[in-house]
């Protein structure tokens, strides 16, 4: 029978489970952090060979992983080293949706901050310009894209960012209707500011800031969706390790017999995916709360 | 309708700010009109104090908006110094109206989060590269920090959501008057802070309004505080004038408008003893300005009400000296 | 009315928008887009012919509206590559791959995810509730080419549930045409299930709470009963809005899952004409797809308008 507690209540913080969620974070929050430095320090890390065959004739190859040998995560048909491949992927997936994502809210930023001020007609082009973008699903806009330009990390970058900018706009067109609202605004009016300067100086740092959540997901989204493209042989090309093209060579029958060739860059990137998602997640939950609170 | 009438303007060359027939109105649903200020005339003298007065809903926020032209109203002419500020440029009048300033009443929303109070106070000047030398300029900030109540040093690097609101209120008031403004519009700037707060801050006005000379309007919905401050009072009805005084017509046996009978009636007495609401309308709520009334505004609440009250709007006429009255049945 | 015809008259921008998009694709191919067909080593009559056939000898706009005229009359063009077939009966037989796909997959996550969030609503933030949130939280994070491969390497490789490749069309039987597309399905309603689920669970939660449930909860009905017949319906506005633009964006989702499971739809067909340049192709497909979005899209505001479950709510 249905009991009365049965309503939902306000989250109750019972000790022991809100220790356990803040070790998640931190397990997240040092992930990427090993992670990201790993892949910024990469070329002085002395790994092995990540890229060029010519080097590796004499490795063993498709050499299961083994902590304490040469290769801990193993190595490729190449005889490629695994571990410097995930770090150099690494460096790649993570510079590419990084920019992808600053770009995006950039130029994302800035329109829906326009459209949520100037309202009226920019407004509605700008909503028609979101409505467009949103018309075409994410991959399939990204499969174009890659039939036309050259793989390389800015398109790729830049394609990326236009999978952001879509829902960038929403997100602070909203933000700023809000924030638009407070009196802060009137007052710099009062005070003499011209538009240009309650776009970027009054309405701006607020509304970016209140996107930071957004951010992180968007870069776990778009990390999936580069992925996704060099798995489909459509992104950056072999010798180039990514985590997808990685997970690709995984296919044709050879996951059967050498399993960590998917499941060492499938592991990596689920933990930096999740990684990205939890810290968004946590944010927005902190970020709801002050909002309540002020 | 409670009040139209401009017989109370005085003459054109002696106000610093003169307003007439200042009429805002918001589109609604369903094509609809909020009628928030229908009509509303006044002038303010350079050095004077005008309070404005009426319950929540009446308009007063929407008319000290209009006036900043923050937004334009619809109709009506706003003179500041004989320039009237409906013909300018966009940039023209940018210049133009930093000669007054705005303060409202939520503390913290009139504050950017994002930024410092060094920042916030200098904001304007910023703005209009008015600051000269940096050290002239920091000199003057901390100065007027100062001057209203907060020690410069410990502010100086704060975020708004360090400070208390009262504090905050202080903050806006410093960055008001960092632009040298003739006119300071205060907007309610009490109602959100105690009572202990409160009468200081009314110390603060007076004193920064002496040392400064400057000219207020002064919003609020409480009477008494608006009593306190004033040299004259405006009382607003749904979007219109209902009576126009001078303060020391409240300590006379005199009339009133009605509506201002009934604000008086809630206000306690200096004796504390709470005078019970003589009106009969006290108890109900204001009426939608979407649709307001006919005639006399006022005639759904007015004990005196009449058939010719929903006919026919009065007119502001001076029914006692220094008093200016809005009602058919006053003489 | 006027709402609606403002919004019809949007989509329609909208679609000129897209198409004039995909139109241009072609004018961002560096360098000659004939060479970037043909590849270096043909001889110049070929890329004259080409570029004829590709209308690139007309002036930009008018190479438009021809392009547009034969769209409106359903052709649209032919492939690049040879055999150089029929751009719309390609999309023709591959979308409808696909669809079966995507509307497979919706119906399996809403009846995983429907359960499920009414398990977590009934006690929020206890063991089931947090257990079946955590669970969502991390699919969420699986990319489905990672999923997809998981299943593979478990249900195919360990206990040889389901085929490896292949598809078998309805028209050859429909045990066989479901068996071959069940792994494919499960694949792409993984997902699809966390967002379900928190939607409609947090919707559930605050339904919960309202007086009419309070009072058919005292007067002693089944909890089961109460959250099936009172509180699920007023709850689904936020699962329809989100049901109404996944089932758009799962035609995009299904790219994956074709190529992992060499399946012949939509996906794989546009991951095939991406990697051999075949512009003609990919056009057509962004164009479809986009039409169905905006279709779909339309669809589900007409729907509002005329069952609006938040007024129902008001009377329930
Ligand atoms: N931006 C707006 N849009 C629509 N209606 C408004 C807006 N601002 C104020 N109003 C309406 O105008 C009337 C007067 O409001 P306001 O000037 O804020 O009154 P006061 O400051 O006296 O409380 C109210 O009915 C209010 O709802
Ligand atoms: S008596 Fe008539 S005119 Fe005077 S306030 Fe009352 S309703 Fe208005
Ligand atoms: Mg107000």
């Amino acid at each position: 029978m249905s009991a009365p507690e049965t309503a939902a209540l306000a989250p109750t913080a019972r000790p022991g489970r809100r220790r356990r969620i803040d070790l998640l974070l931190w397990l997240c929050g040092a992930w990427l952090a090993v992670l990201i430095l790993a892949a910024i320090t990469a070329p002085v890390l002395g790994l092995q060979e990540a890229q060029d065959a010519a080097k590796t004739l004499l490795e063993p190859v498709y050499q299961p992983p083994s902590l304490g040998s040469a290769h801990p995560l193993g190595t490729n048909a190449l005889g490629l080293d695994m571990l410097s491949r995930i770090i150099y992927g690494a460096r790649v997936s993570m510079a590419v949706s990084i920019s992808a994502v600053l770009i995006g809210t950039f130029v994302g930023g800035t329109l829906g901050v326009v459209a949520g001020y100037l309202r009226g007609t920019v407004d509605r082009i700008i909503g028609t310009l979101t409505n467009t973008l949103l018309a075409v699903p994410a991959l399939i806009l990204l499969i174009a894209l890659a039939t036309v330009l050259r793989p390389s990390a800015l398109n790729m970058a830049l394609a990326l960012s236009l999978v952001a900018i879509p829902g960038m706009i929403r997100v602070t067109r909203a933000n700023t209707l809000a924030f638009a609202q407070r009196e802060f605004v009137t007052v710099a009016q009062a005070l003499g500011a011209g538009r240009a300067r309650i776009v970027f100086r009054e309405l701006m740092p607020n509304v970016l800031l209140s996107v930071v959540p957004l951010c992180l997901v968007y870069v776990s989204a778009l990390i999936v969706a580069e992925a996704s493209l060099s798995f489909l042989g459509i992104g950056l090309r072999p010798p180039q390790p990514t985590w997808g093209n990685m997970i690709g060579e995984g296919l044709n029958g050879k996951m059967e017999d050498y399993p960590h060739l998917v499941y060492v860059p499938a592991a990596v990137l689920f933990l930096t995916v999740f990684s990205f998602n939890l810290l968004g997640e946590r944010m927005r939950k902190r970020w709801d709360k002050r909002e309540v609170s002020l | 309708m409670a009040g139209t009438g401009k017989t109370h303007l005085r003459e054109a060359g002696s106000t610093l700010l003169r307003v007439e027939d200042l009429q805002v109105e918001f589109p609604a649903k369903g094509g609809r009109r909020v009628h928030a200020v229908s009509g509303v005339s006044f002038d303010v003298a350079p050095g004077e104090t005008v309070g404005f007065v009426g319950e929540s809903g009446c308009g007063k926020s929407t008319v000290a908006r209009a006036v900043m032209h923050l937004p334009a109203p619809n109709s009506g002419v706003v003179n500041l110094d004989d320039t009237e500020l409906g013909t300018l440029s966009a940039k023209r009048l940018r210049e133009t109206r930093v000669a007054m300033q705005l303060i409202f009443q939520d503390p913290m929303a009139s504050l950017n989060p994002r930024r410092k109070v060094k920042d916030l106070v200098q904001e304007g000047v910023e703005i209009w590269h008015r600051g000269g030398d940096r050290h002239a300029l920091e000199e003057r900030t901390r100065e007027l920090l100062d001057d209203v109540g907060l020690d410069s040093a410990t502010v100086w690097n704060r975020y708004p959501h360090e400070l208390s609101g009262g504090q905050c209120q202080r903050v806006s008031i410093a960055r008001a008057l960092m632009m040298r403004p003739s006119l300071l519009i205060c907007d309610e700037i009490l109602a959100s802070l105690d009572v202990s707060v409160q009468s200081q801050m009314l110390n603060l006005l007076k004193r920064t309004r002496a040392e400064h000379g400057l000219a207020m309007m002064f919003i609020s919905h409480d009477l008494g505080v608006v009593k306190n401050i004033s040299d004259r009072i405006l009382v607003m009805y749904l979007g219109k004038v209902a009576e126009v005084l001078e303060v020391d017509a409240l300590d006379r046996e005199t009339v009133h408008h009605p509506y201002t009978q009934l604000l008086l009636a809630s206000v306690p007495r200096v004796t504390g003893e709470r005078i019970k609401p003589s009106v009969d309308g006290a108890a109900q709520d204001l009426p939608s300005p979407l649709n307001p009334p006919s005639g006399c505004r006022f005639r759904t609440r007015c004990p005196l009400a009449t058939d010719r009250c929903a006919q026919e709007e009065p007119q502001l006429e001076e029914k006692r000296p220094g008093q200016f009255i809005a009602c058919h049945h006053i003489s | 009315m006027k709402a609606a015809a403002g919004k019809v008259a949007q989509l329609l921008v909208v679609m000129f928008l897209v198409s004039l998009g995909t139109f241009s694709l072609t004018s961002l191919m560096p360098g000659d887009p004939a060479v970037a067909i043909l590849g270096d080593n043909q001889s110049p009559e070929a890329y004259a012919e080409l570029r004829d056939k590709l209308g690139l000898n007309e002036p930009l706009v008018e190479r438009y509206f021809t392009w547009l005229g034969h769209v409106f009359q359903g052709d649209l063009g032919t492939s690049m590559v040879p055999p150089n077939e029929d751009v719309t009966s390609l999309i023709g037989s591959a979308f409808a791959v696909s669809i079966e796909l995507a509307v497979l997959a919706l119906v399996v996550a809403l009846v995983v995810s429907i359960p499920l969030a009414m398990i977590s609503a009934r006690r929020p933030d206890g063991l089931l509730d947090r257990a079946a949130s955590a669970t969502t939280f991390g699919i969420m994070s699986v990319p489905s080419f990672v999923s997809g491969l998981v299943l593979i390497a478990l249900l195919v490789n360990q206990l040889h549930l389901f085929p490896r490749v292949g598809w078998v069309g309805v028209t050859d039987g429909l045990g066989q045409n479901l068996y071959h597309a069940a792994l494919p399905v499960i694949t792409i309603a993984l997902l699809e299930i966390p967002t379900f689920t928190r939607v409609l669970r947090g919707d559930l939660v605050r339904t919960l709470q309202e007086d009419f449930v309070l009072s058919a909860r005292a007067k002693g009905m089944p909890a089961w009963r109460i959250m099936i017949f009172d509180a699920f319906r007023p709850s689904s506005y936020s699962l329809i809005t989100v049901l109404g633009l996944s089932l758009a964006q799962l035609i995009g989702s299904t790219v994956i899952v074709e190529t992992l499971f060499s399946l012949p739809g939509m996906g794989r067909l546009v991951v095939s004409s991406a990697s051999q340049g075949n512009i003609t192709v990919i056009q057509g497909a962004v164009l479809v797809i986009a039409a169905c979005y905006v279709l779909i899209n339309a669809g589900v505001d007409l729907m509002y308008s005329v069952i609006d479950p938040r007024i129902r709510r008001v009377g329930a």
